[in-house]
């Protein structure tokens, strides 16, 4: 079911939690959780990952990544995110 | 002596464990550190008939994957120290989330108890889960509570303590074949070395084949040859089968389950604020409607702002500032002639400037905060998205360039609601090249001098040269956007999932912050960059002391006359056009004012005078030129606040001069070519 999001999001490049959760018949909040298990598992990264780290403190802008990172886990809310190798070989064997 | 029973809680961050652990435990809990780490441990105490509970808080995770400290202190505290029952609590509201963690402590057979916490928030959001069914089918049992109200935690305990005699569950997930094999060779490994019983075998075989590293250390792996053997040939059984790694098949199937029981248990009903997102939705993420009505909204915005916030308030302030002025003036009319002008042209005058854009940044922010909080502004991403991926640019630029067109300022101020920092870069760097409202003065002057009364057609020559020129502006954004995207923030391809928020209707409150929050920011900052350059050029204009301001002779004058040949490739290579550029760096519009000063005469009589300057070819060059050359100081001040670097804010003025520069020159030279 996980290679099925990756695949997903490796043929489009435009979705939305609710869109994905559609496509693949499940739960909108379960494919955020996937996300985050994805990520863990070190097949996808989220996009900038400077931007939650320490240079948000000398980042002069107010973003809405920073602000919302500070509330939450920073997965649920990054809105781009990367295959890592392991992540497009996964995609690969796949197909 | 009445029996000590151990309870762990377990759960994900923000499940409300810990006001669980508080209405259990009162004051009498203590607080201290895991062995060995920084995380913090509590646990308290708690009578329940007659038997004395210790709590064990244990700290929040999403999962069980020893990926993080927090993950190994609860594996570890379960799988050593053993605890009588675990109650995990869950977050009704996102149970979908929580369920991963159930699911990977049942795995651990040890006697659960599950604690639907927020039971009233998930209500309220009609979220309805089927209790009785819930229990059933994971063979634990299931009570609703409510920790902040104390609701449901005598039902909860009472069910705990039932547990103390009753049997170990035996749960195992069917992870299909050959998983299932795999996983029985490597239980009877550990059970044939000892290191496990028929209880724990399981969980520590589903460990050893997602490569857990706490679980490793825990059986020594190392140690034992023949166990590390079979647990390599499993994983490659596995992958050969199934072609993918044991890990993200084993977690496929646990969402596999996750989706079965959310199905069977959980119903959400659709709140009438949800129905009413899905039917805009329907229209606004429309495939065919969904950008014209974005650029429907962006254009009543752009009209409200220069409407409203610039013609309507913006004329108040330069009233006020010209009104203060005149006064200063009278204040100082037996003062030097130097000082006069200091304190009128440079310090009120060039403050003014500044301050002249206040009116315009609080309309437009309180606009972009309606849009931001109402939810629209996911939506214009979402329906953008597409159109400004295909030349490498995050959707949420074109707000921003659509922004620009009223002031590039502003445009850049709205960078702000894009996520990233390679896209926000690009936005705050390709935002200048559009054409913004202070260019205008200048488009007309020129239009009215060399355009004024012909036609292409029917249509007015003059209105084509300022189409025309917008749409140059947009193309050099869009390809300056495309190059930083491939070289300077080169990227590799990234994937665009969203978050699609319900819409609701933003507080006055709220959006009165926003706007300003982000207008106070602009003011302070910018503010001091302007008035610096506006005071410098005024001195350049008026050195050495007793020359006509703004003439040949003023140092002004001189560096114009110094760099006008650089122009001259471009057709406009005389002193004053220099000069104009130079002002046109204070502010764009000045560009008119400071022809008016170095030709002698009023605004009106310019388009006269311009004729002797200019022939039509270098005039439309030359609004090339001022179209993409160096950002004004209110924007260069505004991309070195925002990038939080003089380094980018020089490389904008260095890099959109070449472009002006280049393109200006090729518009006359192909021009001439063609012997216009």
């Amino acid at each position: 079911m996980l290679i099925k999001v990756l695949k997903e999001m490796a043929n489009n490049e435009l979705h939305s939690h609710t869109e994905l959760a559609r496509k693949l018949g499940l739960d909108p909040e379960l494919v955020k959780q996937m996300f985050l298990n994805l990520e863990t598992m070190g097949y996808i990264v989220s996009d900038d990952p400077s931007c939650v780290d320490d240079q948000c403190e000398e980042c002069g802008v107010c973003c809405t990544k920073k602000n919302k990172a500070e509330q939450e886990n920073v997965s649920a809310v990054a809105t781009r995110w990367k295959l890592t190798e392991k992540g497009k070989e996964a995609v690969l064997k796949s197909v | 002596m009445a029996k000590e029973l151990t309870l762990a809680l377990v759960g994900n961050p923000n499940c409300g464990k810990t006001s669980l652990f508080n209405v259990l435990t009162g004051s009498r809990q203590h607080v201290g550190n895991w062995p060995g780490v920084t995380v913090e441990r509590k646990e308290g105490f708690v009578k329940y008939e007659d038997k004395d509970l210790r709590i064990i808080d244990l700290p929040g995770t999403y999962s069980f994957s020893a990926s993080s400290e927090d993950e190994i202190i609860a594996v570890q505290y379960i799988l050593r120290d053993k605890p009588d029952v675990v109650i995990n609590v869950i977050d009704s509201g996102n149970i979908e989330r929580n369920l991963y963690l159930t699911v990977q402590l049942l795995e651990m057979n040890t006697k659960v108890v599950l604690a639907l916490n927020m039971i009233d928030e998930a209500e309220k959001k009609q979220i309805f889960i089927d209790q009785r069914k819930l229990a059933e089918l994971l063979g634990v049992p299931v009570v609703a509570t409510v920790a902040t109200k104390n609701t449901g935690i005598r039902e909860m305990l009472a069910k705990a303590v039932s547990l103390e005699h009753s049997a170990e569950p035996s749960f195992k997930l069917d992870y299909g074949q050959p998983v299932n094999d795999v996983l029985r060779e490597i239980a009877a490994a550990l059970e044939n070395l000892g290191i496990a019983n028929e209880k724990t075998s399981h969980l520590l075989a589903v460990k050893l084949l997602e490569d857990d590293n706490y679980v490793k250390e825990f059986v020594r792996l190392d140690k034992h040859d023949l166990l590390k053997q079979t647990v390599q040939a499993g994983k490659e059984k596995i992958r050969s089968v199934t072609g993918f790694d044991p890990e993200i098949h084993m977690a496929g199937k646990r969402y596999e389950y996750i989706n079965y029981l959310i199905k069977e248990c959980v119903r959400k009903g659709t709140a009438q604020g949800e129905d009413l997102t899905e039917k805009i939705d329907k229209i606004v993420t429309n495939k065919y409607l969904g950008i014209p009505l974005f650029f429907l909204i962006m254009f009543l915005l752009y009209m409200i702002t220069m409407s409203f916030g610039n013609d309507f308030l913006g004329s108040y302030v330069e009233l006020a500032f010209a009104a203060l002025g005149e006064y200063v003036a009278g204040l100082l009319v037996n003062a030097p002639e130097l000082v006069r002008s200091f304190f009128v042209d440079a310090l009120i005058g060039g403050v003014g400037s500044v301050l002249v854009f206040v009116p315009l940044m609080f309309t437009m922010y309180f606009l972009i905060s309606f849009l931001e909080d109402s939810g629209y502004m996911a939506r214009a991403a979402y329906v953008m998205d597409r159109l400004m991926n295909a030349v490498g640019l995050h959707g949420k630029t074109a707000v921003a360039m659509i922004i620009s067109s009223g002031c590039n300022v502003a445009g850049i101020m709205s960078t702000r609601t894009l996520d990233t920092k390679k896209d926000r870069m690009i936005g705050i760097l390709i935002s200048p090249f559009i054409s913004c409202s202070a260019r205008l003065p200048v488009y007309a002057l020129f239009a009215a001098a060399f355009f004024g009364n012909k036609k292409v057609g029917i249509l007015p020559a003059s209105g084509l040269v300022f189409f025309s020129l917008y749409l140059l502006g947009i193309f050099v954004a869009i390809v300056a956007g495309k190059v930083l995207s491939k070289t300077v923030f080169k990227q590799e391809k990234s994937y665009f999932v969203m978050e699609l928020p319900p819409y609701r209707f933003p507080t006055l409150k709220s959006l009165l912050i926003h706007m300003w929050e982000k207008t106070e920011a602009f003011v302070k900052k910018a503010g001091t960059i302007i008035l610096a350059i506006v005071v410098f050029l005024w001195i350049l204009s008026i050195l050495p002391l007793g020359v006509t301001p703004g003439s040949q002779e003023s140092l002004l004058g001189k560096i114009g006359s110094l760099i006008a040949p650089l122009f001259a490739p471009a057709g406009f290579g005389n002193w004053e056009s220099a000069v104009a550029l130079i002002v046109g760096v204070g502010a764009k519009e000045a560009i008119v004012a400071a022809f008016g000063l170095v030709y002698g005469t009023g605004e009106e009589m310019l388009t006269g005078v311009l004729v002797q300057y200019f022939t039509p070819l270098s005039a439309y060059a030359f609004m090339v030129m001022t179209l993409l050359y160096s950002p004004c100081a209110a924007t260069f001040g505004i991309i070195k606040k925002e990038t939080n670097s003089l380094k980018w804010a020089l490389f904008s003025v260095a890099y959109s001069f070449a472009i002006g520069w280049s393109l200006a020159v090729l518009v006359y030279q192909v021009g001439r070519l063609f012997g216009l």
